[in-house]
Order: structure tokens, then C-alpha cells, then sequence
């Protein structure tokens, strides 16, 4: 290839990822300007990019009209408990079916991958039932319960404890170490990295989380966030630029999460395809 | 022993209470006509009422056009992303934070942002120059919502593609190269062979991920108009709990566990065989 038709292939490659960027781009840019402006400037034709004023107040005035922080509170909470009880749990189990011979282990592990595919649409009515028969509707506990585990994490954990070397719990036991201080000990520092793309993930999975605080929770002061903006959404449908900046403060925790661990981030989205 | 069940068993009964017990409870109560208060037994008769019901035969209908309406476009996208990201060069890593940003974004705040992007005074017709009624007609409703999923789902499809990229070992280009292959015969002849389990594999995925779609659904149409988005999962919802149809509900869960087993079963297939 000479070094013209080179370039003229970089050129291209470079123009299509532009207009790609920018299809990607548009109406998150959009979405920004937006919630910056008054209400009629939202739909205006031609589109104004910059707002003619700077409204500040599309980003307060909600948290004075509806409990916007109260929202944010239950979704850090909720996202917050499931996440290391998904951990915890997770690292148990995947640390007991790495390294100990349980009779019938191969069947047990094989009962956990099948709950991945039974997923929460499928049960989501005895779900509903069994949280009810506890009294747990509109409860933290019901939010929370039901999500507390998850086999996807059993099997990371399983997958990357097995590649710890038996001799770290051999030589500990030698020591005269309790089973539960190798498991907090050594278990679990050495699966650092594996623990932080579960939790990545775990926590990004349930800040998003819809259909079950949607089912389960009907009171307005224990909705999460995603919740919360979607009634906010029903009672001021038409206040736009308000919405538009409900729905980016929503994103910011998650954003937050990408700008500082990028690399890691997409890694665990992208194994979080095997979960499915 | 005694130790690995101890580590293992809360988890297990974890699963038990919340995953397979509920699971056969789902069958169970299908098999009743149960509205919160009164229990009767029905047997079938709920998936006789459901499988003859117009509404959830288009329920399964538009749940199918959504999952193939976005799948092709985002494959294909993905793909396409995916090998024009691959190589090292200026602004790569860039341009791949760009294309999968959208998953950084919350589902919900994504639904808000494209249910004002596609009003009809919106600024994508503003930009087009036409003018749609996106979200409150039949025939572009389930478009619009696509528009959303492609946007979104392209990036994250295009991570995965790459992984199976990095896959391939680079020594097999290098000979091909030294044996005067061009790119495209590269292409043809190393990349998709070898990447053809990958493509499989996160077909399968997509389609299990699409079919169980709810949010944007929820957020952008509410199902409408004239149900014209009510996908499986909006169907299962409103009968449970804006009817109280429990059993109803229940059996119309069973179907789509039924529909996501047979692609799950496909997967298993794929992995096996990889």
C-alpha cells in the first residue's frame, strides 16, 4: 500500500468516527444546553445551543418542589447495601466452591449458574407475594433483600479465587489460622481485583435499578432515584428543561465512577455480559 | 468440608428463598386466578386466556420488533466500530469513551433525554427538517424507542466485539500480510472465522438482554399508543399490578422464562462448542 492511499484511509477512518461521535454526542450536548434554558426555549426551531440566560434554578427549584435528595439518599443506600452484600456473599461462596470439596459440588455450582437464568421479570409476582407475606412493601429491607446476591458474582468470585495458589491457606492453617481469619485475611485482600470490578459493576447495575423499586416501593420517601425522577417525569411531564437537569444529576454518580476508574469500568460492563 | 459448606450456604439459601422458589411459585400461581384476596384454582386456563388474547399476541409481537429492530442495526454498527477502534492510533481511546458514554448514563435519564430529543418540536426533527410525531404514533413509536436502544447499546456491544478481537493472535495477519493478502481478504479470511463464536455469542446476549427491555418503554410511550410498545415485560407488569391478575401475570412470565431459556440453551451451545 503506498503511502497516499494511506492516509486517504486514515482520512476516511477518521471522518466516519467523527460523524459517529457526534450522532453519540448530539443529544447529550443538547440535553446539557437544555436544562440550562427556560421551558420554551427547549423546543425551539431552530435549535438554540446556547441558552439565552443561564437558568441555575432548572437544578434547584425540583429539590424544593419534590424530595430529590431524599431520592439520591435511597439510591445510595440501596445501591450501597446490595453492593457489599453481593460482595461479601459472593466471595463466601465463590471461595467455598474453589477451594473445599463439598460433596455434590458440581451440581450445586450448576444450581447457582441456573438462577442467571431466571431473571427478575420472570419473578418478579412471587416476589412480590413473598415481600408482602413479610410485610416489607414500601421497606428499605424490601428493596433491598431480594438483590442481595447474585449469581453472576458467585461465579467471578469462584473463576478468581481458583487462581489463588493453595499454598497461601495451607501455609495460614500451618499457622494455626482460624478458617474465617484466612477467609478475611488472605481470601479476600488477595481478590482485590476482582472485588472491585464486582462491585463496579453491582453498584452501577442497581443504581439503575427500575422494576423492582417500582414494584415494591409506592411511597414517595423511600423511592430511589431512578424512581423518583420517572413520577417526577409523570407530574411535570412538560416542565423539560427541569427534567433534563434531574436526569443528569442522575447520571453524575455513575459518572463520577467512569472518570476515575475507566479502564476497569468498561472491563466489568463488558464481563457483566457473561451474567446474562 | 465442614468449611466449604459453611462458606457456600449463604449464598445457596439466598438462592433458594429468592430465585428457585419463586420460580416454582410462578408456575404454581399461574395456574390460579388470584387478585390479592381471592384464590381460585383455573389450571391452564390462564395460558389459554393469554395465548388466545389479541393484546399479548402483539404484546409478543412488538416485543420481537423491538429485539430485531435494534439488534440488526446495533451488530452491524458495533461491529463495524469495533474494527475501525482496533488498531493503535491518534485519539483511539477517545473515541472509544465516546461510543460507549451512553452506558455510562442512567437508563432513566437516557429515556427522559430521548423523549424530549423526539418530541415533535424537538431538535431531531428541528435537525432533519421533518416533522414526526415520534412517540405518539403507531407506526414510528417502536422506531423511536429502537433509535434509543441503537444509540445506547452500540458502544457496549462494540467493548465486546473488541475483546474478541484482542483474541486473535496478530501473527496470523502478519503471515497472511507477508503472503500479499490485503485487508479485506484479512478480513474475510481471519477476522470472521475466528470471531464467529464471539458473534454468536453476543447475538444470543442481545437478544436476551432486549427481550426483557422495560425502561424506555415505560418511560417514553407508557406502552402506548394503542400498545404499540407494550413489550413483555410492560405486559407482565400491568396485569400484576395495575390489574391484580397475579395468576395472569404469572403465566405470562412463565412464557417469557420459556423464550429466554431457548436462548439461553442456544448460548450454552455456542460456549460449549467455543
Amino acid at each position: 500500500m503506498n503511502i497516499k492511499s494511506k492516509y486517504m484511509l486514515s482520512g476516511a477512518r477518521y471522518l466516519i468516527l467523527i460523524i459517529g461521535a457526534i450522532v453519540i454526542l448530539f443529544p447529550i450536548i443538547w440535553a446539557i444546553s437544555s436544562s440550562f434554558k427556560s421551558n420554551i426555549e427547549v423546543l425551539k426551531i431552530p435549535v438554540q445551543w446556547i441558552p439565552k440566560e443561564m437558568k441555575w434554578e432548572n437544578y434547584t427549584t425540583p429539590f424544593k418542589e419534590r424530595p430529590i435528595a431524599r431520592y439520591f439518599l435511597n439510591s445510595i443506600v440501596a445501591a450501597g447495601f446490595v453492593t457489599i452484600s453481593n460482595l461479601f456473599f459472593s466471595s463466601m461462596a465463590g471461595y467455598g466452591f474453589s477451594k473445599f470439596n463439598i460433596p455434590g459440588k458440581k451440581w450445586l455450582f450448576l444450581f447457582v449458574l441456573s438462577t442467571l437464568m431466571v431473571p427478575i421479570q420472570v419473578i418478579i409476582v412471587p416476589l412480590y407475594l413473598i415481600i408482602n407475606n413479610l410485610g416489607w412493601i414500601n421497606s428499605y429491607q424490601g428493596l433491598i433483600v431480594p438483590l442481595m446476591v447474585n449469581g453472576f458474582g458467585v461465579f467471578l468470585m469462584r473463576q478468581f479465587i481458583m487462581g489463588i495458589p493453595d499454598e497461601y491457606m495451607d501455609a495460614a492453617r500451618i499457622d494455626g489460622s482460624s478458617e474465617i481469619a484466612i477467609f478475611f485475611r488472605i481470601v479476600l485482600p488477595l481478590s482485590r481485583q476482582a472485588l472491585a470490578a464486582l462491585g463496579i459493576f453491582s453498584f452501577v447495575a442497581n443504581w439503575d435499578e427500575f422494576l423492582w423499586p417500582l414494584v415494591v416501593i409506592n411511597s414517595d420517601k423511600l423511592s430511589t432515584l431512578p424512581l423518583g425522577i420517572a413520577k417526577f417525569q409523570g407530574t411535570y411531564s412538560s416542565q423539560y428543561n427541569q427534567l433534563l437537569a434531574m436526569s443528569l444529576l442522575a447520571t453524575l454518580p455513575l459518572l463520577i465512577v467512569f472518570v476515575f476508574i475507566q479502564r476497569r469500568f468498561i472491563e466489568s460492563l463488558s464481563l457483566s455480559g457473561l451474567k446474562q | 468440608m465442614i468449611w466449604g459448606i459453611f462458606f457456600i450456604s449463604p449464598a445457596l439459601i439466598f438462592f433458594v428463598v429468592f430465585n428457585s422458589f419463586p420460580m416454582f411459585n410462578a408456575f404454581y400461581t399461574s395456574l390460579f386466578a388470584y387478585d390479592l384476596i381471592t384464590k381460585e384454582f383455573i389450571s391452564i386456563k390462564n395460558y389459554i386466556d393469554i395465548l388466545t388474547s389479541k393484546l399479548f399476541l402483539k404484546s409478543l409481537l412488538v416485543t420481537g420488533y423491538f429485539v430485531f429492530g435494534a439488534a440488526v442495526a446495533t451488530w452491524i454498527l458495533a461491529f463495524f466500530l469495533a474494527h475501525l477502534l482496533r488498531e493503535k492510533f491518534p485519539f483511539r481511546d477517545l473515541f472509544r469513551a465516546i461510543y460507549f458514554f451512553p452506558n455510562v448514563m442512567s437508563l432513566i435519564a437516557i429515556s427522559i433525554i430521548w423523549k424530549v430529543v423526539l418530541q415533535p418540536y424537538g431538535p431531531l426533527n428541528a435537525f432533519f427538517g421533518i416533522k414526526v410525531n415520534w412517540l405518539t404514533d403507531t407506526r414510528f413509536a417502536m422506531l423511536g424507542i429502537i433509535i434509543l436502544g441503537v444509540w445506547r447499546g452500540t458502544g457496549y456491544y462494540m467493548v465486546m466485539y473488541l475483546a474478541g478481537l484482542q483474541s486473535i493472535p496478530q501473527e496470523y495477519y502478519e503471515a497472511a500480510r507477508i503472503d500479499g493478502a490485503n485487508r479485506w481478504r484479512l478480513f474475510r479470511h481471519i477476522t470472521i472465522p475466528l470471531m464467529k463464536p464471539v458473534i454468536l455469542f453476543i447475538v444470543v446476549i442481545f437478544v436476551i438482554i432486549a427481550i426483557k427491555a422495560f425502561e424506555p418503554m415505560y418511560i417514553m410511550t407508557g406502552g402506548g399508543p394503542n400498545n404499540a410498545t407494550k413489550v413483555l415485560t410492560y405486559m407482565i407488569y400491568d396485569t400484576g399490578f395495575k390489574y391484580l391478575k397475579m395468576g395472569k401475570a404469572s403465566a405470562m412470565s412463565i412464557v417469557m422464562f420459556v423464550i429466554l431459556l431457548f436462548f439461553a440453551l442456544i448460548q450454552i451451545k455456542i460456549f460449549k462448542s467455543d
